[in-house]
């Protein structure tokens, strides 16, 4: 059976936005919504903090931390991490937050009233998005694929590995741009697909394991 | 303002009911009381207040029945239980009314089923582990104990004289004891993953100390004044302590 997941090699990550910026686009995101968050951190404990980032109210992305010669310059994209055991899934009281079969978490914006439970049940901070008031944009025309999640307010929004693209045999926006070719995507039940090989031999890193909801975003060290 | 404003309301309002039934099924009134569709009325009233303030944490309240659909959710769970004991409190108040007291059967079902809704209060909130200060085994007694002390703490002021009889007095201050210990170990919980606490130590001398203190005077020398400053002391204090609690949401 499928189960899609991802692959980070953070030592490619050069912290460039590409990812951040293709979704961006491709989703057709309103001013205050973001999926995906490349963070800057000064040290390597991936799970304490995600680090800063100017999206979130940073003042610059590429500050490193400590004092030299011993400085710290990381870069930490943060995603829904699609997981095998969803902790919102759980409290989602209307089923609007689902698991495809393929491992795909996404929100039902029909059946979401905003009740903010799977934002508070989530252990990664700041992957889910409430549109609180109506959607205001950058641009005055509609960007992105036409198949592009609809922005309602009073609904969670959060990534959805672009499953508009890959259900017509495409990869996630975010694959496309990086410049890095930090990112790995495919079938983690598939021995030969690029996340599969990505993920072999070496040292990886799931965030925040100890809250039990088993990500499928793989973050090579 | 906390942003869960209207879950402050419904677990205090809809918490208060629950413990006003359970301290109804624990210590019925030893004579028949003048008034004995207050009780049931007064729960009734507090539970529905806060069910419709909890449709105000909703973005899209209209849809609220929405949130039936996944009985594995807290919040479904919380409006099963709700729904559940309004309608029993209902049948509560109109047997009460019409034939001047509620079977016992009725009442300790009830009171179970409000246990079960402040223990679903707490369990909901630890479902969490997005927010660490309530992913944590304090939250649920954290609730529990709350509503069975302010429960305890307005039937002192609904059936006289209560508050005066041994059994009665020595229960509420074992309970405002747990309270105390449970307060203690949520605020020492709350400073570990750096959320504010101030607001858990406040609670602590206003509910169980100062609730202690009222209990254990009223046991000696009984006054009119001590149930409305028992109840006003223990609901101002968990009130202060779920401020702390609600404080912390992420939202």
């Amino acid at each position: 059976m499928t189960r899609y997941g991802m692959a980070i090699d953070l030592n490619r990550c050069v912290g460039c936005q590409a990812c951040a910026t293709a979704c961006k686009i491709a989703n057709n995101l309103p001013k205050d919504i973001v999926y995906n968050v490349v963070y800057t951190k000064t040290d390597r404990d991936w799970d304490s903090s995600f680090g800063t980032a100017v999206v979130r109210g940073a003042v610059a992305n590429d500050n490193a931390g400590g004092q030299f010669p011993n400085c710290v310059l990381e870069f930490l994209p943060v995603q829904c991490q699609h997981c095998e055991n969803p902790s919102c899934l759980r409290v989602c009281p209307t089923g609007a937050t689902q698991k495809r079969e393929d491992g795909i978490v996404w929100v039902d914006g029909e059946l979401c009233i905003g009740c903010g439970s799977c934002i508070m049940a989530c252990p990664y901070d700041g992957v889910r998005s409430m549109n609180e008031d109506d959607p205001e944009y950058y641009l005055d025309v509609v960007v992105g694929e036409y198949d592009a999640p609809a922005h309602e307010v009073g609904v969670v929004e959060k990534c959805t590995f672009c499953k508009n693209l890959i259900d017509r045999g495409e990869v996630p926006a975010c694959m496309q741009l990086c410049m890095g070719r930090a990112r790995f995507w495919g079938d983690l039940d598939d021995p030969e697909s690029d996340v599969s090989k990505a993920i072999e031999g070496r040292e990886y890193h799931k965030l925040r394991e100890g809250a039990g909801t088993d990500p499928n975003v793989f973050y090579l060290i | 303002m906390i942003s869960e404003f209207p879950l402050f309301i419904f677990t205090t309002l809809g918490g208060l009911s629950a413990g006003l039934v359970m301290a109804m099924a624990l210590f019925p009134p030893a004579e028949k009381p003048a008034r004995p569709w207050l009780a049931p009325l007064t729960a009734l009233v507090l539970l529905g207040l806060g069910m419709l303030g909890v449709l105000f944490h909703l973005s899209k309240p209209h849809l609220f029945l929405l949130a039936l659909r996944n009985p594995a959710a807290g919040i479904a769970q919380e409006a099963y239980c709700g729904i559940l004991m309004g309608i029993l409190l209902l049948v509560m108040l109109i047997v009460a009314w019409r034939k001047g007291e509620a079977p016992k059967a009725l009442v300790w079902v009830t009171a179970a089923v409000s246990l079960v809704m402040t223990f679903i209060m707490g369990s909901a909130y630890m479902a969490n582990v997005g927010t660490a200060a309530w992913a944590n085994w304090t939250t649920i007694p954290l609730f529990v104990v709350g509503d069975i002390a302010m429960g305890l703490a307005l039937w002192a002021v609904l059936a006289k004289g209560t508050l005066d009889k041994r059994p009665f007095a020595l229960t509420t201050i074992v309970v405002l004891a747990v309270l105390a210990v449970v307060m203690l170990l949520s605020a020492l919980h709350f400073g570990s993953v750096d959320a504010d606490a101030v607001l858990f130590y406040a609670g602590l001398v206003v509910a169980p100390v100062a609730g202690i203190v009222i209990t254990a005077l009223a046991m000696k020398n009984p006054a009119s004044w001590q149930p409305t400053a028992l109840v006003a002391c223990v609901v101002i204090g968990v009130c202060l302590s779920r401020w702390a609690f609600y404080a912390a949401s992420i939202l």
